[in-house]
């Protein structure tokens, strides 16, 4: 008999088995209000955490499932904001002292005398730098590409100092100094293609920077990645690594191209992601498609469990359809999926 | 001359609306499609709709997913772009339909358009008004800042407005979120195409348009076989 988890939640009794915990985790789990992007990507991933507990559980793993369910806090809370960036007081000095500065020699010392107060850099003083590193070949350019090599290599501000530079410098110096900053040699961007890539790497550089370790929605899709990396062998699929900012669509891509499903649910996972134009929305139809696979499999499936499997899915397509943004649509899937993996486990009920 | 004598004998030789209507046939979808791209053409609206809805209906049920997908873009040219939901509905059942016919943003700016854009956001975080400002009003700027838009602070043209009123005693003041939105736009376009991360970091919120799979055709919304346009009104019966 399987367990009923609503029943379950009816009696108010405390959770008793493994699946009763997760039914318990699955149905309590909300969308945070309030924290935007951050908060749906923690769901998501919470909700991808109980999916892999599930499938432990199918497999027989209750101890691996266990460690999952026991490591995850009661509620599913928003995260905390992400840190704001620091900016530094006084910002804008270095421009003002080397205006005010008569002369090659003075103006290095402006710099040196401005190197002494500036704990970190802020945009201004970062776009003063980076064009005076970009000038032409003499004392002060070369303090200054010292500097910004010595003082602030790992500054967000520096790389988008650059970045706002290499709009206006010679491309040449403009070219030598970043090299030498990134420490990247063969950088060139004095041709359009050049250019671009120059600026691939100073925006990469600049966005990891800026983001940091505290950086929670990398955190958080790196995850979600990581998530389906370890449910895809769970699922008999090949796992597939995804390029970089990739939701682990390729895992998932490798799970739906597998055997599971009908034909059917083949062919409508092919107008899926058909229909897809984007990485986000290909997330969504290939978590749509397994979906369709895990709750109508090709056998063992009597009328009556094929009805409420049907009814379940129009019931995730409505929670699709009137989703707010892609993420809310994505935890639908996945809750559903969740439940589905439970219903063939023989444990749970649509 | 002999083209413009062409063109003037093709609209003599178009009948008037209600000749035509009474005239479609169901075993022909590609005349309802036809009435109903000459409809939106002369604004009638209301009427392109419904012939776009039976021609997309009939081509499908003919096994004719190339002409349903025409009568789904044709259904999406009617719906205001800028509006998320009717008219991404329609363009993704079209890519459903018909991917290989369906264009589906392969188009990428020229290298160095893009370079010009990205440039255009530097000369806006920097407060360089003169370059912003010039390069705010070139065209291929405009351009990509429209298909960017969403990605955007304030939306493409919000951004236009932004680099093209940016005056140099008043540099943009950016938070942390619009900065780190800006650097995920040029990390975008540079790379050609936004990745997810992008379009997570952006807090891109649309939601994915949902199509039913199961029955595409359904999407176009004509159940009562009301093929044939009898006394002024669609009627199931010729």
């Amino acid at each position: 008999m399987p367990d009923d988890p609503v029943s379950t939640q009816k009696r108010g009794l405390a959770p008793s088995t493994d699946w009763d915990q997760l039914a318990a985790r699955l149905d309590g789990s909300r969308l945070s209000t309030g924290a935007g992007v951050d908060a749906e990507l923690s769901l998501l991933e919470r909700i991808q955490a109980l999916t892999e507990a599930a499938l432990l559980l199918d497999a027989g793993r209750a101890a691996d499932a266990r460690l999952i369910l026991d490591g995850m806090p009661e509620s599913f809370r928003a995260p905390e904001p992400a840190v704001q960036r620091r900016r530094s007081v006084g910002d804008g000095g270095l421009a003002v002292a080397i205006d005010r500065a008569d002369g090659p020699e003075a103006r290095v010392l402006a710099l040196n005398r401005w190197l002494g107060t500036a704990n970190e850099i802020g945009p201004s003083d970062a776009r003063t730098l980076a064009l005076l590193a970009c000038g032409p070949e003499d004392g002060l350019s070369r303090r200054a590409r010292a500097i910004t090599q010595t003082r602030f290599p790992s500054s967000a501000e520096m790389a988008m100092g650059w970045l706002d530079v290499l709009a206006i410098a010679d491309p040449g110096t403009a070219s030598t100094a970043i090299s030498a900053w990134l420490g990247r040699a063969g950088l060139d961007a004095s041709s359009t293609d050049g250019a671009i890539r120059i600026r691939q790497v100073l925006v990469e550089r600049a966005i990891a920077l800026a983001q940091g370790e505290a950086d929670s929605i990398r955190q958080r899709v790196a995850a979600c990645q990581l998530s389906w990396g370890r449910i895809a062998p769970l699922l008999g699929a090949v796992p597939a690594r995804g390029g970089e900012g990739d939701l682990g669509t390729a895992s998932i891509e490798a799970i739906v191209q597998g055997s599971a499903g009908t034909p059917p649910a083949r062919d409508m996972a092919a107008l899926r992601l058909h229909a897809a134009d984007g990485e986000v929305a290909r997330f969504i139809a290939w978590q749509t498609a397994l979906l369709d696979a895990l709750a109508l499999p090709a056998n063992g499936v009597s009328r009556g469990e094929r009805a409420s499997a049907e009814h379940a899915l129009e019931a995730a397509a409505s929670s699709r359809a009137e989703a707010g943004s892609a993420l809310e649509q994505a935890i639908a899937n996945q809750r559903a999926i969740t439940r589905a993996i439970g219903v063939r486990a023989g444990r749970w009920t649509w | 001359m002999v083209r413009v004598v062409a063109i003037l004998l093709a609209m003599i030789a178009v009948p008037p609306w209600p000749e035509r209507l009474d005239a479609l046939d169901p075993a022909r979808p590609l005349a309802y499609l036809e009435a109903g791209e000459d409809a939106a053409r002369d604004g009638e609206v209301d009427l392109a709709r419904q012939l776009f809805r039976r021609s997309g209906a009939l081509a499908a049920a003919a096994q004719d997913p190339g002409m349903a997908a025409s009568a789904a873009l044709g259904m999406a040219s009617l719906e205001d772009p800028s509006v998320h939901g009717a008219w991404a509905r329609w363009h993704a059942l079209a890519r459903m339909l018909a991917p290989t016919r369906v264009a589906r943003g392969a188009w990428v700016a020229p290298d160095a358009d893009r370079l010009r854009f990205a440039e255009l956001i530097s000369h806006y975080r920097a407060g360089r008004s003169l370059q912003a400002q010039r390069l705010g009003r070139d065209a291929a700027c405009v351009a990509l800042a429209r298909e960017w838009g969403a990605l955007l602070p304030g939306g493409g043209e919000g951004f236009i407005r932004a680099c093209t009123g940016l005056s140099a005693s008043a540099p943009p003041q950016l938070s942390p979120r619009q900065a780190d939105q800006l650097l995920a736009v040029e990390a975008a376009l540079l790379a050609r195409t936004p990745r997810a991360l992008d379009e997570l970091r952006c807090g891109l919120a649309s939601s994915v348009p949902e199509v039913d799979a199961r029955d595409p055709a359904s999407a176009f919304g004509i159940d009562d076989a009301t093929w044939w346009w009898r006394g002024g009104r669609w009627s199931a019966t010729k």
